[in-house]
């Protein structure tokens, strides 16, 4: 298996076959609150790490102008209405997890070799999936003034970078078998009150570039764990959903309005050259090597846009750190690459002798 | 683009413990400098003064592409040593030619 299908496999919770098992879920987050001889809480599953969010945030009366309806949803307010929530628990969830699995097992099985070989193997991919996810809350959030809740750190999909060193081997740790099953029924995040757990599953669709490991769907998301919480990514870049699900229906517009030079590259590599010069209809109005030996270009649309009622005017130029092709857009007024190439750094062409660019 | 400069007023800038010159948008990579320098940050920084950073370096020191959360290279850049002296960091800018604006690239 490949280390893509691998991690695709390990972090995946396909719809199609069943996932997430909730019941699964309830009964292993029930185990937990009755080893610290609680009663037992309502369990309510939300589908997205948003939905999970704004639960987390209801909760905890936090002012929030987004609204979702769903059953979820209707679950909570039927609880809040009946019942408190009651204090936070997820510390006293994570010590007793802490305790009684990760430390139990360490003790159990001391001296194995591969427990931080494996947790290091897994920690870049963890990393991406996860700055992925608190990128895409953050964003949500902050257009409604509101900030990222923290979730609970046990149980969490995190917990797999070590449980999974220990399959096979769990049945004899209670605690640690219950936590391996929550997560495999497909919990992802959690939030523990005293009377309550929320929680959301893993995405149910996952898909990493095998030739780099970065998020990346040539046509389909990156992660997905709806039809509306869905990421889209270019080798490890987030990029618009348009550019993934409908390339053909790019306009001029969607690329110059994308500020970010990553994500404008994206555009490029996945429009290709072609299409990317017959969508400005450019023609070369100079060209020059630059210092590092690159072909520099500088381009102009052949018809005065319809918008800018100007000709769009762009500079090739290639970062010489990482050989990638970039496409800036310059003043109408250039007329020569190198002074395309300064305006950009806020120099003359007499100016411009770089040293070292990032 | 980094360049060296003969010197800089530091009493216009403010100097930061931040190590981070440039992050990256949603991906959680940042530019890093890492070791002896000290980093000031150009307050006037913006379309019409490029200028983000000016560093001090006493000892070589050396410009790192790192994941923001696991420390981890990108394997995007390889790392670049910059020698002992006085630099000037330079963001690069676009113009918009629907707004009719300058703007600054992000990374």
């Amino acid at each position: 298996m490949s280390l893509a299908l691998e991690y695709k496999t390990l972090l995946e919770r396909d719809a199609n076959f069943g996932f997430p098992h909730r019941v699964k879920v309830e009964q292993g987050m029930l185990f937990f609150y009755r080893q610290l001889k609680l009663s037992e809480p309502k369990v309510i599953c939300f589908e997205t790490p948003l939905q999970l969010q704004l639960a987390v945030k209801q909760v905890l009366r936090k002012p929030q102008t987004l609204k979702i309806k769903n059953e979820s949803f209707e679950a909570l307010n039927t609880f809040l209405k009946e019942e408190t929530a009651g204090p936070r628990l997820n510390r006293q969830i994570w010590n007793e997890i802490s305790d009684n699995a990760a430390r139990a097992l360490k003790l159990a099985f001391a001296k194995e070799e591969g427990l931080m070989a494996l947790h290091n193997r897994l920690k870049p991919v963890f990393a991406k999936l996860e700055g992925a996810v608190q990128s895409k809350l953050s964003k949500h959030l902050g257009e409604i003034g509101e900030k990222v809740e923290l979730f609970a750190h046990h149980p969490h999909y995190f917990d797999l970078k070590w449980l999974l060193h220990y399959q096979g081997r769990l049945a004899d740790i209670p605690h640690a078998k219950a936590l391996f099953e929550v997560i495999d029924a497909g919990l992802m995040y959690c939030y523990n009150f005293e009377n309550l757990v929320l929680w959301c599953p893993l995405p149910r669709t996952v898909n990493f570039n095998p030739e780099n490991l970065e998020l990346h769907g040539e046509d389909e998301p990156s992660l997905a764990w709806n039809e509306h919480f869905q990421l889209f990514h270019w080798n490890g870049t987030e990029v618009p959903r348009k550019l993934i699900e409908a390339p053909n229906h790019i306009s001029r517009n969607d690329f110059i309005s994308v500020r970010n030079a990553e994500v404008r590259r994206c555009f490029q590599e996945k429009l290709g050259s072609e299409r990317f010069s017959q969508l400005f209809d450019l023609e070369k109005i100079d060209e020059d090597l630059d210092l590092q030996g690159n072909m520099q270009f500088l381009y102009r649309s052949k018809e005065l846009d319809n918008i800018a009622k100007e000709h769009l005017h762009f500079a090739e130029v290639t970062c010489p750190s990482t050989g990638r092709k970039y496409f800036l857009s310059v003043p109408p007024q250039i007329r020569n690459v190198w002074e395309a190439v300064a305006w950009t750094f806020g120099k003359t062409k007499e100016e411009y002798k770089p040293e070292t660019e990032l | 683009m980094i360049e060296r400069v003969d010197d800089f007023k530091q009493t216009s800038l403010n100097e930061t413990k931040n190590r981070l010159l440039v992050k990256g948008e949603g991906r959680y990579h940042g530019h890093f400098i890492v070791g002896e320098a000290q980093v000031y940050t150009n307050e006037d920084f913006g379309p019409e003064n490029l200028t983000s950073h000016f560093l001090n370096i006493k000892q070589e020191a050396v410009l790192k592409h790192l994941h923001i959360i696991t420390n981890q290279a990108t394997g995007e850049h390889a790392d670049l040593r910059l020698p002992p002296g006085k630099y000037r960091v330079t963001r690069q800018r676009e113009y918009n030619p629907y707004a009719k604006i300058i703007e600054i690239i992000r990374d």
